[in-house]
């Protein structure tokens, strides 16, 4: 990132860009490489730790996005990941009861609306909550006296109009507000209200719609959460993934609370992906494919991670963790790029849950599966593999799930450790190892081990070489 | 009408409830005036001194009982403060958090495998005396009935609130103490070691978080998962009360258990964890500062 200064170093640096080109190139031509020939050489039960690997993997690049190079701490990752499994679970096999769609509707409604409005008028706090509440009390007096769906619309926008008025955030942009969340709960209380009842919807259509809510959700919460520091946003991202994982057990009527979960959850399919095993000579099983499904999935945030991190937003993204204010008095829209990231991160997280939930040979989610504990093993993994790195999330989730594989089989034999059965040993495990590489390589292996090369590379060399990734 | 008559029972269990709270928000307190961290392992201390306590019981007197559940506790604070002081000099807040998680998950997951998942009855501190399980002495007061235990939950917290107050207020290590968030170069420059600050922060917190464990668990039982919550809702409170705050903490402490209790009992009994976190996050966002704090520092 060094700036040219006269031809002779502007053609150094080109070379050093082409270079730096062929050396970013290379790992995923080795990963493309690698992830056709895998299944001819890995047996059922290896596919599926590759499948939570991949999944994982996913999760710790969209958090590492986040902590890594955005410098924004996150502690209810999960509620993410969550939110996708939740909805793509839901739109697939559980009905929604019909007495809850006009809340939910008006919900969705009012949410699309706050979004729009914060996004015109930077609205926070106070101000947005109290348009929240004249939304919801527009819809719900609309709704009470049974009106025709244009008149709703009209008063919803007429209202909100007036409204913002009033709170001297602009007409206009309070009725496109409340155009929103009259246009968003018609829809979902009229026009889809079929398919919610009913189920049934495809998993793509599924993982889509988790996305879309994901993403809604993180806007309306990075918005608001994320002008928040250090401890206080990691408590306010923990509180949030809490209450997530609370409305996860106790809204039996949608999620099925926490003693049933959700089952028969139906796979994802992706055979045009299964042709890539037929063309190596395996046989493609649907967990096979599935494998090929995740980790196509895992291959293109591998190549957004690392496209973003060396684009101007990526540059923008380090400027805030480096300083705030002196990225914004660079020029850099602050407030803006960390809800960017927080909202790519959200999604990125859902897709993964989506991928979760529609596992060849599982089909099943349950509340626990989106705690706090994950959130914290997430941490870990973006904290072993290291921070602001985007293989290193690979490494971490690898290197976790691996630790995991082996404290498993420890259990099944029944070792004892003086005269103590070992069982439950994860959480000792995962928590030494947190401590650990905290303290003895707060950068993370990746980095750990690459500074280390790069320091002894240096020794060799004259020049610096330029730029890191 | 029914439900009216209620109100008072859910007070009190609030205010028990309530107390915990406080005096984990006290924990947080302590080790965040001292180090400026944010202590997530506060919660498992708790633990540490119901389970202690708890196993110990069984087999001893509560001479032998009480005493011991509050030094493990300020043993493994002990042990956390060196966890924590190896990296302090130059380390970023992120790391400091994550060491402490790391510190909560495992200390939780080691007293899962010493003592299993089970929760354990501890016997109250007055109960009366009988076969087997101890019966706890009971009083009414307007349709509330009140456990013995309660009242000594009360009792411990009101000790705990006053003794903090003197010490650091008047006693000089507590100055000290203040002094080394203040400006951690200043106190040394005066002779203070930071060091030895740090580490006795985290043993009066630990040890006073034990303390809470042991007299609570006759009321709530002791668990091995009994940490994660009670350290996130004092931390609630802590916030609530204003962080770094002594007696913000305490007061947002009750009135968060009560509240709690409140809403939980009347309102919606499904979603009575969540109050806590709804109303942390409605703080956070309109009044970082929190209800009862000046303007803190959002560092």
């Amino acid at each position: 990132m060094s700036v040219a200064a006269s031809p002779d170093s502007r053609n150094v640096s080109r070379k050093a860009v082409r270079r730096l080109d062929a050396a970013t190139a290379a790992p995923f031509v080795i990963f493309l490489i690698v992830y056709a020939l895998v299944p001819r050489f890995a047996a059922d039960k290896e596919l599926t730790m590759l499948i939570y690997i991949g999944i994982n993997t996913m999760l710790a690049i969209s958090l590492n996005l986040l902590m890594g190079y955005a410098g924004q701490v996150s502690l209810g990752h999960a509620a993410f990941f969550g939110l996708g499994a939740y909805t793509s679970a839901i739109l697939t096999v559980r009905p929604i009861p019909a007495e809850v769609i006009p809340g939910l509707g008006t919900g969705l409604g009012v949410a699309a609306g706050c979004a729009v409005f914060t996004s015109l008028t930077r609205a926070s706090g106070a101000r947005l909550a109290s348009a929240a509440a004249a939304m919801v009390a527009l819809a719900w007096g609309s709704q009470a006296v049974h009106l025709h769906p244009a008149a709703v619309l009209l008063i919803s926008a007429a209202g909100m109009a007036a409204f913002a008025a009033a709170a001297r955030s602009g007409a206009l942009m309070g009725g496109a507000s409340g155009l929103t969340a009259a246009v968003v709960t018609l829809l979902c209380q009229h026009l889809l209200a079929g398919v919610l009842q009913r189920g049934g919807a495809s998993p793509w259509s599924g993982m889509v719609a988790g996305v879309g809510f994901s993403g809604l959700v993180a806007y309306l919460l990075g918005g608001q959460v994320l002008r928040l520091k250090g401890h206080y946003l990691a408590m306010a991202t923990l509180g949030f993934g809490v209450i997530v994982e609370i409305v996860f057990r106790q809204w039996t009527a949608v999620t099925g609370g926490s003693s049933d979960g959700i089952f028969g959850i139906p796979v994802m399919r992706a055979e045009w992906l299964g042709g890539i095993g037929r063309m190596t000579g395996v046989e493609v099983s649907p967990r096979v494919e599935y494998y090929y499904l995740v980790w196509a999935f895992v291959f293109v945030c591998l190549m957004l991670g690392v496209n973003i991190v060396r684009s101007r937003v990526g540059r923008a993204f380090r400027a805030v963790h480096g300083s705030e204010v002196a990225a914004e008095s660079l020029g850099v829209d602050t407030s803006r790029y960390k809800v960017q990231v927080f909202v790519l991160s959200a999604g990125i997280a859902s897709v993964a849950g989506s991928l979760y939930a529609h596992q060849a040979g599982v089909g099943y989610i349950h509340p626990s599966e989106f705690g706090f504990g994950v959130s914290a093993q997430l941490v870990v993994m973006v904290v072993v593999g290291g921070m602001a790195s985007i293989w290193g999330a690979l490494l971490g989730a690898t290197t976790l799930q691996l630790i995991k594989t082996w404290l498993l089989g420890l259990e099944k034999t029944q070792h004892t450790l003086f005269g103590l059965t070992l069982t439950g040993l994860e959480p000792i495990v995962f928590g030494a190892v947190l401590i650990g590489v905290m303290i003895v390589m707060p950068q993370g292996l990746v980095r750990g081990v690459s500074d280390a090369a790069a320091a002894a590379l240096r020794g060799t060399r004259r020049g610096r070489p330029g730029g890191s990734g | 009408m029914d439900q009216l008559s209620q109100i008072p029972q859910l007070i009190v269990t609030g205010m028990t409830a309530g107390c915990i709270y406080a005096i984990v928000a006290v924990g947080f307190t302590i080790i965040y005036n001292t180090t400026g961290v944010i202590n997530f392992a506060q919660g498992e201390f708790v633990m540490i001194g119901a389970m202690v306590a708890a196993v110990l019981m069984a087999k001893f007197s509560f001479l032998v009982a009480f005493p011991a559940a509050v030094l493990a506790g300020c043993l493994v604070g002990a042990v956390l403060a060196g966890f924590v002081l190896i990296p302090l000099k130059r380390a970023a807040v992120l790391t400091l958090i994550i060491i402490t998680i790391g510190a909560s998950i495992a200390m939780q997951g080691i007293a899962q495998f010493l003592w299993g998942e089970t929760a354990i009855p501890v016997p109250p501190f007055t109960g009366i005396p009988g076969e087997g399980f101890v019966e706890d002495r009971s009083f009414h007061l307007l349709g509330a009935v009140i456990r013995a235990q309660e009242l000594w939950v009360v009792a411990v917290t009101a000790l705990i609130v006053i003794g903090m107050t003197l010490f650091f207020r008047y006693t000089l290590i507590g100055q000290a103490m203040r002094a080394c968030e203040t400006n951690p170069a200043g106190a040394r420059l005066v002779g203070i070691s930071v060091r030895r600050m740090v580490v006795l922060s985290f043993v009066m917190a630990a040890g006073l978080g034990a303390l809470a464990g042991l007299t609570v668990s006759p009321v709530f039982y002791a668990r091995v998962n009994m940490g994660t919550a009670l350290g996130l809702k004092g931390f609630c409170a802590a916030v609530l009360g204003g962080l770094g705050n002594f007696s913000g903490g305490i007061i947002a402490g009750i009135v968060l258990g009560i509240v709690e209790s409140l809403t939980g009992g009347l309102l919606w009994s499904d979603y009575k964890d969540a109050v806590a976190f709804v109303i942390l996050l409605a703080i956070l966002l309109i009044r970082p500062e929190g209800l009862l704090g000046r303007k803190a520092d959002q560092k």
